[in-house]
């Protein structure tokens, strides 16, 4: 009962916090460790629980998007030229539909800001064989993960995905081999009549195949979707699925040697990899690519046409939500948290002031409810913590994107 | 030119001395409501049917009021089984088009007059958007059946003293050689069609562009909505240098719903065919003009299928405003936000 209060709270208190204004001027400056999320738009078919606007992959289009990603990455480096680029995520939509034009992005973000850092990319498996894995190597493609969902057919046809089991497998495989520092897979639960034992099939796999991350994301059933029409009337049911689910696949993972990397993040090489949103700053590039930077969320521009059109003369972020003073704190303890742990010396070290005393009563409340507990400087959650996280943070990005949406007025076509 | 003289035309009415005010056009549109649903009601026998279950009394609409507590008719209604909705024999009807989406698919069929009326309506449309007698008209949609979409585009340029040419061929070279042989005054085609042709030709002929001097640019969209928004609107207008008019019809109502004038403040109601109305989409409660909400149209002056109380999933908001075009008359509504 107290957690349940705690995790409807925190997720209330934290969408209350972002609130997006259509004041999109940012003071944008060098900073020291900065990423670029780089949004592709463009996938064989929408998935019938994506919420985002991706377009059918056609040469045409990618070429325009190619060019305003470079006109895009321009804008920045006027502002920004003296910062390093750490890392490249390149997010989907599919990145690789659009294999063939990545390093052209890639030479240009070297020429502009001299990165030779890490780059990471999403990848659907039917993308995956001998060739186009050796082409994402030789362009410099460091780290890779993969949009698996399930290795179960017929999950990932309730999925809407158009692969099977064995495509996902041997894509893992093959990629194992291709020597990548860090090879992560997507999985996806609970699909709507998905078992406990074929998840457990899936993290078997997985293991047995020696990726080096695992996420597990819930299924979020996100308004306008058509997964969403069709399951509507049993979401109580796949939210008691998703509780036992996440326990088992926690209980799994941590048994096998897999270390929390964040609440739906399970790694064996820590400090190797990030996903596209967990960096410290980043910047957002392409159509409804977002963004963290100068303390504010930054969304650009939904449309595929306007943003090539955006981009011709200005930053095409259309709408950004302000981390100042109590929102920031509040923001940093999430984004903490979703890894696992909020440290005491750095919360001080950003904000002059206890961690312990600013969320005195919420840290009471966690602890007593056994969701948090403090080890040495930092208050971690608990099994059961990461089990309540998980649900407040669905809660989180399902709210976040309502709002992302209604800010750029936009609402999906279904 | 504005839709007054074609709604005056519709009305009757003398077109020098009766100047068309609100009042006029509303106590007209009462009276087509009134018929409309006393006819579908003996007509149709889903109206019949759909009415009986409400306890519809036709004879009993006195005001819009009245008409607002008529029960919707949704897409899923027509693709179960549009043959109900027919108000005349089957073999009264000319051409049936297909609209197809998430609702299913749905079959609209149309009588000769209708259609004949739809290229009236179109004619009109088309003056409001700059053509001129002798212009030229490059359309830029696929041809269909005869009684297509083209065909009805190619025939109202042609009664307006025009000269409609379909390119059917939409790869952009071939568009571009059309242009530059035709010299058209004026370019009609789906709005993701010409956004990027237009972009392909400032990337790659800005020369030729700038020799081919368009007088307006039409945007027709099709059965699957895409947002049309400003940006796209003012680079399409900036590379062109012309203007750029744009256009709302949906198949069930007969295509010619809005159309936008040079005041470029909305889009003008054809309320001869069609009756507006905006309402909350989770309660069905009707909204005030200028709060954004689901546009339900009720077709006012078809034979064939009349559709009433039409829930189209579109959202937009009326303008009832007096628009700069000099038409008083006439409510507008916005460009479509998006799809429901």
């Amino acid at each position: 009962m107290l957690e349940t209060f705690i995790s409807s709270f925190l997720a209330s208190k934290i969408l209350k916090s972002i609130s997006f204004s259509c004041d999109t001027g940012l003071h944008l400056t060098s900073t020291v460790d900065l990423s670029l999320n780089i949004r592709v738009p463009f996938c064989r078919f929408q998935c019938p629980f994506c919420l985002f606007i991706n377009y059918p992959y056609n040469e045409a289009l990618s070429d325009l998007y190619v060019r305003a990603v470079k006109q895009e990455l321009k804008l920045y480096s006027a502002y920004i030229k003296e910062s390093p680029i750490k890392n490249v995520y390149f997010s989907g939509g599919t990145p690789s539909l659009i294999l063939n034009k990545l390093s052209d992005i890639l030479n240009c973000i070297h020429e502009l800001f001299g990165f030779r850092g890490n780059v990471a990319i999403e990848v659907n498996p039917l993308d995956l064989n001998n060739e186009t894995l050796s082409k994402l190597v030789n362009i410099g493609i460091t780290q890779i993960s993969i949009g698996v969902q399930s290795f179960n057919s017929d999950v990932l046809k309730d999925l809407g995905r158009k692969y099977g089991g064995e495509v996902a497998l041997n894509a893992v495989k093959k990629a194992m081999d291709s020597g990548f520092d860090y090879v992560n897979i997507d999985l996806m639960f609970p699909s709507p009549n998905q078992t406990t034992n074929s998840l457990l099939q899936d993290l078997e796999i997985a293991v047995g195949l020696g990726v080096h991350g695992i996420s597990t994301y819930p299924l979020m059933l996100l308004p306008y979707t058509e997964m969403y029409r069709q399951l509507k009337d049993r979401i109580v049911e796949i939210e008691g699925m998703e509780k036992k689910m996440y326990m088992l696949i926690l209980d799994y993972l941590m048994n096998v040697g897999y270390n929390v990397r964040s609440i739906w993040s399970f790694t064996v090489k820590p400090g190797f990899y990030n996903g596209p949103f967990e960096y410290d700053e980043y910047l957002g590039i392409g159509p409804y690519a977002w963004g963290v930077i100068d303390n504010a969320f930054t969304v650009n521009t939904p449309l595929f046409e306007d943003y090539i059109i955006m981009v011709k003369k200005k930053i095409p972020i259309v709408t950004l939500a302000r981390f100042e003073g109590e929102r920031s704190m509040i923001i940093w303890l999430s984004r903490s948290l979703y890894h696992g742990k909020a440290s005491k010396t750095e919360f001080y070290k950003r904000f002059k002031i206890d961690l312990d005393k600013r969320f005195k009563w919420l840290i009471y409340l966690m602890c007593l409810s056994g969701l948090a507990e403090w080890r040495g400087d930092s208050l971690r959650l608990t099994r059961k913590g990461l089990l309540y996280g998980s649900l407040t943070t669905k809660n989180i990005v399902i709210g976040l994107l309502m709002k992302m949406h209604k800010a750029t007025g936009y609402y999906p076509p279904l | 030119m504005s839709l007054i003289s074609w709604i005056q035309n519709n009305m009757r009415m003398d077109l020098q001395d009766d100047k068309l005010t609100r009042e006029k056009l509303e106590k007209y549109l009462l009276l087509k409501l009134k018929n409309i649903v006393k006819y579908v009601y003996e007509k149709s026998p889903f109206y019949r049917e759909l009415y009986r279950k409400y306890g519809v009394k036709p004879d009993r609409i006195r005001d819009f009021k009245d008409f607002s507590k008529l029960p919707f008719t949704l897409p899923s209604h027509i693709a179960d089984n549009p043959y109900r909705f027919l108000c005349v024999s089957q073999s009264d009807i000319l051409r049936g088009f297909t609209v197809e989406d998430v609702n299913g698919m749905r079959r609209i069929f149309f009588t000769e007059n209708e259609l004949i009326h739809i290229v009236e309506a179109t004619m009109f449309g088309l003056r409001v958007a700059n053509l001129d007698r002798g212009d030229v008209v490059q359309i830029a949609v696929p041809k269909e059946a005869e009684w297509g979409i083209h065909q009805i585009l190619e025939e109202a340029v042609r009664k307006a003293g025009g000269k409609g040419v379909v390119v059917d061929e939409l790869e952009f070279k071939i568009q571009l050689q059309s242009l530059e042989s035709l010299r058209p005054q004026i370019l009609i085609g789906p709005a993701l069609h010409i956004f990027y042709f237009s972009e392909w030709c400032e990337e790659n002929f800005p020369s030729i562009l700038r020799r081919l001097r368009l007088k307006s640019v039409i945007i027709s969209h099709g059965c699957v909505f895409y947002p049309f928004t400003d940006l796209m609107r003012e680079e399409i207008r900036n590379i062109w240098e012309c203007e750029v008019f744009d256009h709302y019809g949906i198949t069930e109502m007969g295509f010619t719903v809005a159309m936008e004038c040079p005041a470029h403040e909305g889009m003008h109601l054809n309320e001869v065919d069609v009756y507006a109305e905006v309402i909350d989409p989770n309660t069905g409660e009707i909204l005030e003009p200028g709060v954004e909400g689901e546009l339900v149209l009720t077709s006012t002056n078809r034979e064939g299928m009349p559709i009433v109380r039409y829930r189209t999933g579109d959202i937009t908001r009326l303008i009832d405003r007096p628009c700069q075009c000099g038409d008083v008359a006439t409510r507008r509504i916005e460009n479509i936000k998006y799809r429901l």
